[in-house]
């Protein structure tokens, strides 16, 4: 079977092909997305090691500053347990999550949360020239 | 005279195929959507970027500065309540640390086409103690 074009109609037909391309082929420009991304992440996660912590007295330190010590010495205070826990919630809710800070070999990691799996991050801070160690494991939807 | 004229366009016109004048149309029809399609995307564009510059303003304005090499910042909330939209844009800020609104602001027309979110978290300054803070920025209004 021959089958025959008529020069307008190939033109036509190219015309139409590369109309469609450009328009299928060009980017959408879409709205903002704030789920959990490694940037938002970080952010939550420093927002809280830099956040303070104040006692009797006026004393304040940092979280981060807390943390170290608390690895330092092999026990967490149960307060200092309880105010993480709480700022992690808000921090990362509704997501379910598990948090390990970890400084050094020696000290035994705490650990927040018990969240297995989905999406993992790592960050490192340096507080009073003592390196923290944050492992996040977050849900994904 | 005139009719041989007229009889030469028309068998011209009658040389072109009725497929050949559909597709023709039709082409014409999606590159005039394809147009219309970017010269919004270009609107929307135009937009994001103006939002933007209205949150990096508003962190500038508000009193933020780093609390070291990672990028944390901190609000001044009485800062934060002066802080005023330009242009074409209605703003609303909100700032929540554990579930309680420390700042709720609207301000100029919070309406148009166009809109932008953005949730960051970060530090909120209050009497001398660095609180973990959600900051919600919403800014709906027309492409400048």
């Amino acid at each position: 079977m021959k089958i025959t074009i008529h020069p307008m109609e190939a033109l036509a037909v190219a015309l139409a092909a590369t109309a469609l391309i450009i328009t299928v082929a060009s980017p959408h420009q879409g709205s903002e997305d704030v789920g959990p991304d490694p940037e938002q992440v970080r952010e939550g996660v420093s927002a809280l090691l830099y956040s303070t912590l104040s006692y009797p007295g006026g004393a304040t330190v940092t979280v981060g500053e807390a943390l170290l010590l608390a690895l330092k010495e092999g026990t967490v205070p149960e307060d200092l347990r309880e105010e993480v826990s709480s700022r992690l919630d808000f921090l990362f809710s509704p997501l379910k999550y598990q948090v390990i800070f970890f400084s050094g070999e020696d000290s035994q990691p705490l650990t927040f949360g018990d969240f297995e799996g989905g999406q993992q991050h790592l960050f490192r801070y340096t507080f009073s020239g003592e390196e923290l160690g944050v492992i996040v494991s977050l849900e994904v939807r | 005279m005139a009719k041989k004229k007229m009889d030469s366009v028309l068998s011209r016109y009658r040389e072109v195929s009725p497929r050949a004048v559909l597709l023709t149309s039709l082409s014409v029809i999606v590159i005039v959507m394809a147009a219309f399609r970017y010269a919004e995307e270009r609107r929307e564009e135009v937009f994001r970027e103006a939002a933007e510059g209205e949150y990096r303003r508003f962190l500038q304005e508000a009193g933020v500065f780093s609390g070291g090499d990672v990028g944390v910042l901190a609000i001044n909330l009485t800062r934060a309540r002066e802080f005023a939209p330009t242009g074409k844009m209605g703003i609303e800020i909100r700032i929540e640390v554990y579930g309680r609104e420390e700042l709720h602001l609207k301000k100029g027309p919070l309406s148009g086409p166009y809109e932008y979110r953005r949730e960051t978290r970060l530090l909120l300054y209050d009497s001398g103690v660095y609180l973990p803070a959600i900051l919600e920025f919403r800014v709906r209004g027309e492409a400048p």
